[in-house]
């Protein structure tokens, strides 16, 4: 299995590699933050996302505006046993690690 | 040399033969075969059935693993149900939290055995399963069972009570941190469990089967058994189980709540994903790309949370690609066994084709497509491997 990734999908069919769960990435462009936030929610799933930027402002606005479990911020799969994990939409429901991951295993009385 | 974009071309050498690295096969002890870990011991399956668990990266038969059917299901559920009114419902939780330690170091004792099998059976490279996997792993039991006496202060002023025995089911990517995952805070809240392995990559739950007996847990209060969907279904729907914890595909996972609507079952179901990564134009380029690299290489992009979608803004966007292509070209795609390996093997010849189908339809749909040169080792047969034209 080579290395792939394929650019410029178009919006519409920016999904153009499905659910392959495998090496392939596709890449697109944008011009402002309200165009990426709304092409990066656009899509079914919701479980991690990653921002890379200089600037802190930009960091918190979005991570408030993607729709994702997980946001990482200059870094990209990080994981710990701590901070909880879990996706919105269609990745699921429910947070396993950290404090929530607790709560899933209980009755609160 | 600076190239059109006004960026310098790193300067990796991928043409550069670095001797191999193999980890060691014999470091690590597979059985030829593996039966169910039901009630503390390895039992042999009601269904007198066996199904072959294979390297992707070379097919070879590494062991053949039990195929649990309804009735072993069951019987692993009464085993569970019993450890639960019978003992770990009643043990106190400073012992729960003993056994969760013992187990965490027992996995940091084995951990080289845990990387290689986790190797062999998931074609992972050495240097994730080594580095990533099994550390993780342990952390995850140190952590939660440091918990496990602690209740009260994560709940403060409530009390938390255990849901009896949870069905958990995880997937094939991380085979013992999913397992670790699940039977960590499960055990620290005081449930049992009964937890089926992915078909395709049993080897290391079966390994911690063993570190499970060996550390004394008592009988029935973790129980592994193996199979594949239809051993799902049959956790799923048993009556006596009071949670599911999922981990795998959004089809699957959608069955599932199907399957529990109406019942008293808790769920909590982590599926599949389609993550976005984001790169400003004020973002530290280089590091950007290495953070993009990890996010949809590391373990053969085989990762839910995959930063699989890409968006660049525009005005760095060719440099952003071509720093992306000279950095796929230093990735090295060989033996998952060898430590210098970046990329190792496709988890299954079925995983292959549903990425190569994807493929096609990428370049059906007009996207531009392009592949690393790097050469494809031919001794590892990638479970079929894929050549598309440019």
């Amino acid at each position: 299995m080579q290395a792939n990734y394929f650019y410029q999908c178009s919006t519409i069919k920016q999904d153009c590699t499905g659910r392959n769960f495998g090496p392939v990435l596709t890449i697109q462009t944008f011009r402002t933050e309200d165009e990426v936030i709304e092409k990066a929610n656009n899509t079914p799933f919701g479980l991690s996302a990653g921002v890379w930027t200089d600037k802190g402002s930009k960091i918190f606005n979005m991570t408030t505006k993607l729709r994702a479990g997980v946001v990482w911020a200059n870094t990209y799969n990080k994981f710990d046993p701590t901070s909880p994990f879990g996706g919105y939409k269609e990745s699921g429901y429910g947070r396993e690690g950290g404090l929530h991951g607790l709560t899933a295993y209980v009755n609160i009385v | 040399m600076a190239t059109k974009n006004n960026t310098i071309k790193l300067k990796f050498d991928s043409s550069r033969n670095l001797a191999p690295a193999p980890e060691s096969k014999s470091a690590a002890k597979i059985n030829e075969r593996y039966d169910l870990f039901i009630n503390g011991k390895f039992e042999k399956p009601l269904s007198k059935k066996y199904f072959a668990t294979i390297n992707p990266a070379t097919e070879e038969k590494l062991s053949e693993v039990a195929e649990a059917n309804a009735a072993d299901v069951n019987k692993a559920v009464e085993a569970a149900r019993n450890a639960y009114e019978k003992t770990w419902k009643k043990t106190s939780p400073k012992e729960r939290a003993k056994y969760i330690y013992r187990i965490a170091r027992m996995v940091q004792e084995k951990a080289r055995e845990l990387a290689i099998i986790e190797t062999l059976d998931g074609g992972k490279p050495i240097r994730e399963s080594r580095d990533f996997d099994v550390p993780t792993a342990a952390n995850h039991f140190f952590y939660y069972a440091g918990w496990a006496d602690k209740l009260e202060y994560a709940f403060p002023n409530r009390t938390a009570q255990p849901l009896g025995v949870a069905g958990q089911i995880i997937p094939w990517n991380f085979p013992l941190l999913m397992a670790a995952w699940k039977i960590a805070p499960a055990l620290a809240t005081g449930n049992t469990v009964v937890l089926k392995p992915a078909e395709t990559t049993s080897l290391t739950a079966l390994k911690l089967a063993e570190i499970i007996q060996e550390a004394d847990l008592p009988p029935g209060v973790v129980n592994i058994i193996t199979g594949a969907g239809d051993t799902g279904a049959a956790i799923v729907n048993h009556p006596d189980i009071n949670k599911i914890a999922f981990t795998g595909s959004t089809n699957v996972g959608k069955i599932i709540q199907r399957a529990i609507a109406g019942t008293n079952k808790k769920a909590t179901l982590e599926l599949g994903g389609k993550a976005a990564n984001i790169i400003f134009d004020d973002a530290p380029l280089d590091q950007a790309v290495e953070g993009v690299i990890n996010g949809i290489f590391f373990n053969q992009g085989h990762v839910c949370c995959a930063g699989s979608r890409l968006y660049v803004q525009e005005s760095v966007f060719k440099t952003v690609v071509q720093k992306l292509k000279d950095r796929m070209e230093s990735l090295i795609v060989g033996d998952p066994l060898d430590k210098n390996t970046d990329i190792g093997a496709i988890n299954s010849k079925e995983q292959l084709e549903v990425i190569n189908k994807y493929l096609g339809i990428g370049q059906k749909e007009g996207a531009e497509m392009y592949q690393s040169t790097c050469a494809i080792p031919k001794k590892v047969s990638f479970a079929g491997q894929l050549f598309l034209p440019m």
